[in-house]
């Protein structure tokens, strides 16, 4: 009987010691006696030892860098590296100017859902921001300008009609203690939109971005309040996405769109 | 946290203990597991795909990946394994990626390495042994670089992990998630079609 066929399927695994010993002593007691598969198991020696003698490069360098720099955009291990992370002193020395960006970026992350969506009635949320009289003798909300009124991106119309683009024309940075300074802070922004800014032309809508802080506890009230809140129609939303400042303050981010008219 | 400055040079401390401080929070860690992987990473890649360029590309990916789903690895095998697994996918995907835009995987012999193919087939058994012989052996590699391209990619790599990576079979098996008996059976397959290829048989 010939038994090679059956020895040279094994002597792949021979080779690489992997035969349970009665079978290796089965292919050496063959082998010893048949010079095919001598010749065989040479040659498959010869090309294990090639396989580990093939020419090997080492990656470039910048490996881990070129690594890092792919990570980075994603920001949720970010997040998961802990609170602490957002408490070191090089981030509380950044600008406000880099947080108006970071508004900006939260803004434009929003536009997907949130620009599609049909406005109430033109002017609705200028006019529902008239400020009470007392209001209006307060000085101006402290504005932080950042390329006003640069188109920053366009949504498909829900109808042939409508052409949404969104441009944002403020983003404020304001400090609040609490609620109420908050309000107080966003009828300020809605009066100076509502004398100074003329409404869009057609196919546009002006964003207004409040990037918000406040103290951490009263974030919620806050934002449930602020939601319903009629007086405070021109907000569109508010987003709390925004990395904490501090221990005590979280800051929000306060949408304030204006819309054009409807005809 | 203490930083561990060059994993390559500090064997004390294990994957797995890397792998605790960065899911504690510590992403310098993750740093030194790249540091410290990142040659046989591409090794594998570039042995698989056998371009550079693809193979630093499916490295780094490897390694973006295995970051972002680290939480899906329980330690049920080595991170070696894991990343070996990872890097074998992706270059799997690349591979097929190439292969559905016409471009050729492999380097095909050309008309002078054919007719030298049938010479240094029978150095095979020659080429590792005679001390003399390494413009033979040489070319012995050479072709067999070429041959290796022209393998199936199942066959390609088991025999990267098992002669390059010098995996044994069970590592092999968990990392391409298949049966010892797949291994064992893809690699004698594999080197007869190579030693087949060499010998210029059909």
């Amino acid at each position: 009987m010939n038994t090679c066929p059956k020895i040279q399927k094994e002597l792949s695994a021979y080779i690489d010691q992997e035969l349970s010993p009665s079978a290796r002593i089965s292919v050496e007691e063959h082998v010893r006696g048949c010079g095919v598969c001598q010749q065989r198991l040479a040659e498959l020696r010869a090309l294990s030892v090639g396989v580990m003698a093939l020419p090997r490069l080492h990656p470039a360098p910048g490996f881990l860098a070129a690594v890092r720099r792919k990570i980075a955009p994603r920001p949720e291990r970010q997040r998961k590296a802990g609170p602490d992370r957002w408490l070191r002193p090089a981030w509380l020395k950044v600008p406000l100017e880099a947080m108006a960006v970071m508004a900006l970026a939260l803004l434009v992350m929003r536009l997907g859902h949130s620009v599609n969506e049909r406005f109430p009635k033109a002017h609705s949320i200028v006019s529902a921001a008239k400020p009470a009289t007392a209001l209006a003798r307060t000085a101006p909300a402290p504005i932080n300008k950042l390329a006003p009124n640069r188109l920053i991106g366009s949504a498909t119309p829900e109808s042939p009609s409508e052409t949404q683009n969104l441009v944002v024309a403020d983003v404020v940075m304001v400090h609040a203690k609490d609620f109420d300074d908050v309000q107080n802070q966003v009828q300020l922004l809605a009066a100076a939109l509502n004398g100074r800014i003329a409404p869009p032309p057609r196919g546009q809508a002006l964003a207004h971005v409040l990037f918000v802080e406040l103290p951490r506890e009263n974030q919620q009230a806050f934002q449930s309040r602020l939601q319903a809140d009629k007086l405070l129609g021109a907000v569109q939303s508010v987003t709390n996405a925004a990395p904490p400042l501090g221990k005590n303050s979280q800051p929000v981010l306060v949408e304030v769109r204006v819309l054009p008219p409807s005809n | 946290m203490e930083r561990v400055l060059n994993s390559d040079a500090d064997t004390r401390v294990s994957d797995q203990e890397l792998l605790k401080r960065f899911r504690a929070g510590d992403e310098l860690a993750f740093d030194d597991l790249v540091l410290r992987h990142q040659q046989r990473a591409f090794n594998v890649a570039y042995q698989l795909l056998r371009d550079p360029e693809d193979a630093t590309e499916v490295a780094q990916d490897a390694f973006v990946r295995a970051y972002r789903h680290l939480d899906s690895f329980h330690g049920e095998c080595e991170f070696t394994t894991w990343l070996h697994r990872i890097v074998v996918n992706l270059a799997h995907n690349k591979h097929r990626w190439w292969k559905r835009r016409g471009k050729q995987s492999s380097v095909s012999l050309d008309s002078v390495a054919e007719n030298v193919a049938s010479e240094i087939s029978h150095s095979v058994v020659a080429a590792t042994d005679a001390p003399d012989a390494q413009a033979v052996k040489a070319e012995f590699i050479e072709l067999l670089h070429q041959k290796m391209t022209e393998l199936p990619c199942k066959f390609r790599e088991v025999l990267v992990l098992r002669n390059v990576e010098n995996l044994s079979y069970e590592e092999i098996a968990t990392t391409l998630n298949c049966s010892v008996g797949t291994v064992k059976s893809r690699l004698a397959r594999g080197r007869e079609a190579l030693r087949k290829s060499m010998k210029n048989e059909s």
